[in-house]
Protein backbone atom coordinates (compact mmCIF):
# COMPACT_ATOMS: atom_id res chain seq x y z
CA UNK A 1 0.00 0.00 0.00
CA UNK A 2 1.25 3.15 -1.11
CA UNK A 3 2.31 5.91 2.01
CA UNK A 4 0.41 8.87 -0.11
CA UNK A 5 -3.01 7.13 1.27
CA UNK A 6 -2.13 7.42 4.80
CA UNK A 7 -0.47 10.81 4.68
CA UNK A 8 -4.19 11.82 2.78
CA UNK A 9 -6.04 10.19 5.99
CA UNK A 10 -3.89 11.32 8.45
CA UNK A 11 -4.77 15.09 6.80
CA UNK A 12 -7.99 14.11 7.07
CA UNK A 13 -8.03 12.86 10.56
CA UNK A 14 -6.21 16.37 11.34
CA UNK A 15 -8.62 18.57 10.00
CA UNK A 16 -11.46 16.48 11.71
CA UNK A 17 -10.04 16.92 14.97
CA UNK A 18 -9.09 20.19 14.93
CA UNK A 19 -12.06 21.07 13.70
CA UNK A 20 -14.46 19.62 16.18
CA UNK A 21 -12.22 20.89 19.10
CA UNK A 22 -12.83 23.70 17.36
CA UNK A 23 -16.65 23.64 17.34
CA UNK A 24 -16.59 21.97 20.74
CA UNK A 25 -14.76 25.16 22.19
CA UNK A 26 -16.53 27.66 20.45
CA UNK A 27 -19.91 25.56 21.94
CA UNK A 28 -18.21 25.98 25.26
CA UNK A 29 -17.97 29.87 24.68
CA UNK A 30 -21.61 29.96 23.87
CA UNK A 31 -22.88 30.93 27.04
CA UNK A 32 -20.30 34.50 27.26
CA UNK A 33 -22.04 35.88 23.57
CA UNK A 34 -24.82 38.25 23.98
CA UNK A 35 -28.19 38.47 22.14
CA UNK A 36 -26.88 40.28 19.39
CA UNK A 37 -23.86 37.80 18.34
CA UNK A 38 -25.18 34.06 19.53
CA UNK A 39 -26.60 33.89 16.18
CA UNK A 40 -23.01 34.45 14.40
CA UNK A 41 -21.67 31.96 17.35
CA UNK A 42 -23.96 29.20 16.04
CA UNK A 43 -23.15 30.09 12.28
CA UNK A 44 -19.85 29.25 13.75
CA UNK A 45 -20.35 26.65 15.19
CA UNK A 46 -21.74 24.77 12.05
CA UNK A 47 -19.41 25.59 9.55
CA UNK A 48 -16.70 23.55 11.52
CA UNK A 49 -19.44 20.91 12.70
CA UNK A 50 -19.62 20.66 8.88
CA UNK A 51 -16.31 20.60 7.92
CA UNK A 52 -15.38 17.75 10.82
CA UNK A 53 -18.32 16.04 9.49
CA UNK A 54 -16.67 15.96 5.79
CA UNK A 55 -13.66 15.21 6.58
CA UNK A 56 -15.17 12.03 9.12
CA UNK A 57 -16.78 11.24 6.22
CA UNK A 58 -13.88 11.19 3.59
CA UNK A 59 -11.74 9.00 6.01
CA UNK A 60 -14.18 6.72 5.97
CA UNK A 61 -14.86 6.57 2.41
CA UNK A 62 -10.67 7.05 1.65
CA UNK A 63 -10.68 3.30 3.74
CA UNK A 64 -13.46 1.87 1.39
CA UNK A 65 -11.88 2.61 -1.35
CA UNK A 66 -8.50 0.38 -0.25
CA UNK A 67 -11.12 -2.08 0.42
CA UNK A 68 -12.37 -1.41 -3.22
CA UNK A 69 -16.01 -1.24 -2.46
CA UNK A 70 -17.17 0.99 -5.10
CA UNK A 71 -20.93 0.92 -4.26
CA UNK A 72 -19.93 1.91 -0.67
CA UNK A 73 -17.69 4.31 -1.73
CA UNK A 74 -20.36 6.23 -3.90
CA UNK A 75 -22.89 5.60 -1.21
CA UNK A 76 -20.27 8.01 1.25
CA UNK A 77 -19.44 10.36 -0.89
CA UNK A 78 -23.55 11.06 -1.67
CA UNK A 79 -23.24 11.66 2.15
CA UNK A 80 -20.19 13.65 2.23
CA UNK A 81 -22.01 16.07 -0.51
CA UNK A 82 -24.27 17.16 1.64
CA UNK A 83 -22.06 19.07 4.61
CA UNK A 84 -20.01 19.92 1.75
CA UNK A 85 -22.91 21.72 -0.10
CA UNK A 86 -25.00 23.07 3.81
CA UNK A 87 -21.08 24.91 4.67
CA UNK A 88 -22.30 27.98 2.27
CA UNK A 89 -25.21 28.28 4.18
CA UNK A 90 -24.24 29.81 7.59
CA UNK A 91 -21.28 31.53 5.61
CA UNK A 92 -23.88 33.56 4.12
CA UNK A 93 -26.16 33.60 7.20
CA UNK A 94 -22.84 35.12 8.94
CA UNK A 95 -22.35 37.54 6.33
CA UNK A 96 -25.68 39.20 5.91
CA UNK A 97 -26.63 39.15 9.63
CA UNK A 98 -23.02 41.11 10.62
CA UNK A 99 -23.97 43.66 7.62
CA UNK A 100 -27.75 44.20 8.12
CA UNK A 101 -28.24 43.12 11.33
CA UNK A 102 -31.19 41.33 10.30
CA UNK A 103 -31.68 37.72 11.30
CA UNK A 104 -34.93 36.93 8.59
CA UNK A 105 -32.72 38.65 6.33
CA UNK A 106 -29.91 36.00 6.49
CA UNK A 107 -32.00 33.47 6.76
CA UNK A 108 -33.82 33.63 3.67
CA UNK A 109 -30.52 34.87 1.39
CA UNK A 110 -28.88 31.55 3.23
CA UNK A 111 -32.05 29.70 1.89
CA UNK A 112 -31.48 30.44 -1.93
CA UNK A 113 -27.93 28.28 -1.38
CA UNK A 114 -30.05 25.43 0.01
CA UNK A 115 -31.91 25.40 -3.04
CA UNK A 116 -28.46 25.44 -5.28
CA UNK A 117 -27.14 22.92 -2.79
CA UNK A 118 -30.06 20.72 -3.29
CA UNK A 119 -30.11 21.17 -7.19
CA UNK A 120 -26.30 20.09 -7.33
CA UNK A 121 -26.97 16.97 -5.50
CA UNK A 122 -30.03 16.29 -7.18
CA UNK A 123 -27.77 16.61 -10.46
CA UNK A 124 -25.39 14.28 -9.03
CA UNK A 125 -28.00 11.22 -8.45
CA UNK A 126 -29.99 12.05 -11.49
CA UNK A 127 -27.40 12.65 -13.98
CA UNK A 128 -24.37 10.31 -12.49
CA UNK A 129 -21.22 11.08 -14.18
CA UNK A 130 -18.58 10.42 -11.07
CA UNK A 131 -16.00 8.35 -11.54
CA UNK A 132 -13.81 7.42 -8.61
CA UNK A 133 -10.02 6.63 -9.65
CA UNK A 134 -7.64 5.28 -6.95
CA UNK A 135 -4.34 7.04 -7.39
CA UNK A 136 -1.07 6.96 -4.61
CA UNK A 137 -2.52 9.51 -2.63
CA UNK A 138 -5.88 7.93 -1.93
CA UNK A 139 -9.53 7.83 -3.94
CA UNK A 140 -10.28 10.91 -5.96
CA UNK A 141 -13.71 11.78 -6.98
CA UNK A 142 -13.86 13.11 -10.61
CA UNK A 143 -17.04 15.09 -11.89
CA UNK A 144 -17.88 14.80 -15.45
CA UNK A 145 -21.08 16.19 -14.41
CA UNK A 146 -21.19 19.92 -16.43
CA UNK A 147 -24.32 20.93 -15.25
CA UNK A 148 -23.65 19.95 -11.34
CA UNK A 149 -20.24 21.78 -11.88
CA UNK A 150 -21.63 24.61 -13.14
CA UNK A 151 -24.23 25.04 -10.07
CA UNK A 152 -21.47 24.16 -7.69
CA UNK A 153 -19.29 26.78 -9.14
CA UNK A 154 -21.54 29.66 -9.81
CA UNK A 155 -23.74 28.64 -6.98
CA UNK A 156 -22.55 27.85 -4.14
CA UNK A 157 -18.41 28.71 -4.59
CA UNK A 158 -18.52 32.22 -5.90
CA UNK A 159 -21.20 34.65 -4.15
CA UNK A 160 -20.25 33.08 -0.78
CA UNK A 161 -16.36 33.37 -1.29
CA UNK A 162 -17.35 37.16 -2.60
CA UNK A 163 -19.52 38.10 0.56
CA UNK A 164 -16.74 37.01 2.81
CA UNK A 165 -14.11 38.35 1.37
CA UNK A 166 -16.66 42.00 0.83
CA UNK A 167 -17.26 41.84 4.20
CA UNK A 168 -13.39 41.28 4.94
CA UNK A 169 -12.64 44.45 3.12
CA UNK A 170 -15.23 46.48 4.83
CA UNK A 171 -13.57 45.47 8.10
CA UNK A 172 -10.23 46.43 6.56
CA UNK A 173 -11.20 50.07 6.07
CA UNK A 174 -13.27 50.65 9.21
CA UNK A 175 -11.33 52.51 12.19
CA UNK A 176 -11.70 50.05 14.95
CA UNK A 177 -8.68 48.56 17.52
CA UNK A 178 -6.12 46.78 16.13
CA UNK A 179 -6.55 43.72 18.28
CA UNK A 180 -10.25 43.39 17.18
CA UNK A 181 -9.60 43.82 13.57
CA UNK A 182 -6.86 40.81 13.20
CA UNK A 183 -8.79 38.78 14.83
CA UNK A 184 -11.86 39.02 12.69
CA UNK A 185 -10.05 39.59 9.97
CA UNK A 186 -8.07 36.44 10.48
CA UNK A 187 -11.20 34.44 11.13
CA UNK A 188 -13.37 35.73 7.80
CA UNK A 189 -9.71 35.16 5.96
CA UNK A 190 -9.59 31.71 7.16
CA UNK A 191 -13.09 30.93 6.31
CA UNK A 192 -12.73 31.88 3.05
CA UNK A 193 -9.48 29.71 3.06
CA UNK A 194 -11.22 26.54 4.04
CA UNK A 195 -14.00 27.34 2.31
CA UNK A 196 -12.10 27.67 -0.59
CA UNK A 197 -9.96 24.96 -0.73
CA UNK A 198 -12.80 22.44 0.47
CA UNK A 199 -14.40 23.14 -3.11
CA UNK A 200 -10.84 23.10 -4.61
CA UNK A 201 -10.44 19.88 -3.14
CA UNK A 202 -13.80 18.12 -4.42
CA UNK A 203 -13.17 19.64 -7.76
CA UNK A 204 -9.32 18.63 -7.66
CA UNK A 205 -8.38 16.26 -10.77
CA UNK A 206 -4.93 14.60 -9.32
CA UNK A 207 -3.97 13.44 -6.14
CA UNK A 208 -1.51 15.62 -5.32
CA UNK A 209 -4.08 18.40 -6.29
CA UNK A 210 -5.90 16.55 -3.59
CA UNK A 211 -3.55 16.54 -0.63
CA UNK A 212 -1.98 20.44 -1.19
CA UNK A 213 -6.24 21.06 -0.64
CA UNK A 214 -6.18 19.43 2.33
CA UNK A 215 -2.89 20.86 3.43
CA UNK A 216 -4.47 24.31 2.96
CA UNK A 217 -7.65 23.62 4.54
CA UNK A 218 -5.84 22.26 7.99
CA UNK A 219 -3.85 25.57 7.92
CA UNK A 220 -7.10 27.35 7.32
CA UNK A 221 -8.71 25.47 10.58
CA UNK A 222 -5.52 26.01 12.26
CA UNK A 223 -5.73 29.61 11.59
CA UNK A 224 -9.05 30.24 12.63
CA UNK A 225 -8.67 28.68 15.66
CA UNK A 226 -5.65 31.40 16.16
CA UNK A 227 -7.95 34.10 15.36
CA UNK A 228 -10.52 33.28 17.96
CA UNK A 229 -8.24 32.20 20.87
CA UNK A 230 -4.86 33.62 20.19
CA UNK A 231 -2.46 32.65 21.53
CA UNK A 232 -0.70 34.97 24.36
CA UNK A 233 2.68 36.04 22.26
CA UNK A 234 -0.42 37.65 19.55
CA UNK A 235 -2.00 39.31 22.93
CA UNK A 236 0.59 41.34 23.74
CA UNK A 237 1.40 42.49 20.61
CA UNK A 238 -1.54 44.67 20.53
CA UNK A 239 -1.56 45.15 24.03
CA UNK A 240 2.16 45.71 25.38
CA UNK A 241 0.68 45.72 28.81
CA UNK A 242 1.23 49.60 29.83
CA UNK A 243 0.22 50.77 33.09
CA UNK A 244 -2.32 53.12 33.09
CA UNK A 245 -2.09 56.01 35.88
CA UNK A 246 -5.17 56.70 37.35
CA UNK B 1 -31.32 72.83 4.48
CA UNK B 2 -34.41 70.23 5.24
CA UNK B 3 -34.22 69.18 9.04
CA UNK B 4 -36.47 66.88 11.06
CA UNK B 5 -35.88 67.14 14.61
CA UNK B 6 -36.04 64.50 17.47
CA UNK B 7 -35.01 65.35 20.89
CA UNK B 8 -34.78 62.24 22.22
CA UNK B 9 -32.32 61.61 18.87
CA UNK B 10 -29.96 64.43 19.64
CA UNK B 11 -29.93 64.01 22.93
CA UNK B 12 -28.18 60.70 22.34
CA UNK B 13 -25.57 62.22 19.91
CA UNK B 14 -24.98 65.15 22.63
CA UNK B 15 -24.50 62.14 24.79
CA UNK B 16 -21.85 60.63 22.49
CA UNK B 17 -20.30 63.55 22.15
CA UNK B 18 -19.71 64.07 26.07
CA UNK B 19 -18.26 60.66 26.13
CA UNK B 20 -15.73 61.40 24.12
CA UNK B 21 -14.88 64.91 26.42
CA UNK B 22 -16.61 67.05 24.19
CA UNK B 23 -19.22 69.13 26.39
CA UNK B 24 -19.45 72.30 24.40
CA UNK B 25 -21.15 72.50 20.49
CA UNK B 26 -22.12 68.80 19.36
CA UNK B 27 -21.96 67.34 22.91
CA UNK B 28 -24.46 70.40 24.41
CA UNK B 29 -28.27 69.10 23.50
CA UNK B 30 -29.22 72.99 23.88
CA UNK B 31 -26.96 74.26 20.87
CA UNK B 32 -27.82 71.57 18.87
CA UNK B 33 -31.60 71.98 18.97
CA UNK B 34 -31.42 75.81 18.81
CA UNK B 35 -29.05 75.97 16.20
CA UNK B 36 -31.13 73.28 14.31
CA UNK B 37 -34.42 74.97 14.68
CA UNK B 38 -32.62 78.32 13.40
CA UNK B 39 -31.64 76.36 10.42
CA UNK B 40 -35.24 74.40 10.07
CA UNK B 41 -36.78 78.05 9.24
CA UNK B 42 -33.67 79.29 6.87
CA UNK B 43 -31.91 82.39 6.61
CA UNK B 44 -35.46 84.00 5.77
CA UNK B 45 -38.06 83.55 7.84
CA UNK B 46 -37.85 84.92 11.51
CA UNK B 47 -37.69 82.23 14.33
CA UNK B 48 -39.53 82.63 17.34
CA UNK B 49 -38.43 82.05 20.68
CA UNK B 50 -41.69 80.04 21.48
CA UNK B 51 -40.96 77.95 18.37
CA UNK B 52 -37.63 77.26 19.70
CA UNK B 53 -38.93 76.43 23.33
CA UNK B 54 -40.89 73.63 21.97
CA UNK B 55 -37.67 71.46 21.62
CA UNK B 56 -35.68 72.99 23.70
CA UNK B 57 -38.31 72.76 27.18
CA UNK B 58 -37.70 68.70 27.29
CA UNK B 59 -34.76 69.03 27.76
CA UNK B 60 -33.37 72.90 29.65
CA UNK B 61 -35.87 75.38 31.40
CA UNK B 62 -36.39 78.78 30.00
CA UNK B 63 -33.93 80.57 31.35
CA UNK B 64 -30.68 78.52 30.19
CA UNK B 65 -31.65 78.64 26.83
CA UNK B 66 -32.10 82.81 26.53
CA UNK B 67 -29.13 83.35 28.08
CA UNK B 68 -27.60 80.31 25.69
CA UNK B 69 -28.82 82.82 22.84
CA UNK B 70 -27.58 85.78 24.41
CA UNK B 71 -24.12 84.59 25.22
CA UNK B 72 -23.38 82.10 22.83
CA UNK B 73 -25.55 82.63 19.73
CA UNK B 74 -25.79 86.07 19.62
CA UNK B 75 -22.28 86.78 20.45
CA UNK B 76 -20.76 84.46 18.25
CA UNK B 77 -22.98 86.13 15.48
CA UNK B 78 -24.39 82.85 14.73
CA UNK B 79 -27.79 84.88 14.78
CA UNK B 80 -29.27 88.34 14.57
CA UNK B 81 -32.19 89.43 17.24
CA UNK B 82 -34.82 91.04 14.65
CA UNK B 83 -36.82 92.08 17.00
CA UNK B 84 -38.30 90.93 20.83
CA UNK B 85 -38.24 87.19 21.03
CA UNK B 86 -37.41 87.17 16.95
CA UNK B 87 -34.11 85.81 15.34
CA UNK B 88 -32.71 85.31 12.00
CA UNK B 89 -29.95 82.63 11.29
CA UNK B 90 -26.82 84.35 9.88
CA UNK B 91 -24.27 82.75 7.05
CA UNK B 92 -22.15 81.88 10.79
CA UNK B 93 -25.14 79.98 11.91
CA UNK B 94 -26.21 78.03 8.69
CA UNK B 95 -21.79 77.10 8.80
CA UNK B 96 -22.52 75.80 12.38
CA UNK B 97 -25.76 74.16 11.72
CA UNK B 98 -24.16 72.34 8.62
CA UNK B 99 -21.32 71.02 10.95
CA UNK B 100 -23.94 70.15 13.94
CA UNK B 101 -26.03 68.07 11.17
CA UNK B 102 -22.42 66.63 9.81
CA UNK B 103 -21.85 65.35 13.51
CA UNK B 104 -25.42 63.44 13.66
CA UNK B 105 -24.20 61.49 10.38
CA UNK B 106 -20.52 60.88 11.86
CA UNK B 107 -22.69 59.79 15.01
CA UNK B 108 -24.69 57.50 13.33
CA UNK B 109 -21.89 56.25 11.11
CA UNK B 110 -20.21 55.11 14.21
CA UNK B 111 -23.10 53.52 15.99
CA UNK B 112 -23.53 51.56 12.23
CA UNK B 113 -20.07 50.16 12.92
CA UNK B 114 -20.23 49.29 16.77
CA UNK B 115 -24.00 47.49 15.96
CA UNK B 116 -21.73 45.56 13.04
CA UNK B 117 -18.97 45.35 15.64
CA UNK B 118 -21.67 43.89 18.38
CA UNK B 119 -22.37 41.18 15.75
CA UNK B 120 -19.27 39.12 15.98
CA UNK B 121 -18.45 37.34 18.78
Amino acid sequence: MEYGIFVNIFLDLAISLVSLVYTITLYNKYCDCNENNRPTQVSSMMIWAMVSICFIIDITRQLVAISGNGTLQMQLYLISLVPLTLVSLPIVFIVIYIVSGNRNVGIIVSSIFLVFGFLYIYTIIQFGGINFVTTSWGSLAISNNEIANTIFLSGLFIVPTSLILGLLIIILFKRIPMFRKHKICLSLLSISLVYDFLLLNSISQTGEMMVASKIFIFLGVVLSYLASFPPNLIESRYDPGIIVIE
Amino acid sequence: MKIKIHVEFEQEVANFYQSLGISCGPGDIHYRLVILVLAKNGENKITRFSEIREYTDKVADRGSIGSKMKNIFQLHRLVKKVEHGGYVITEEGLHAAKFIKDSSDYYNNIKKINNMLERIP
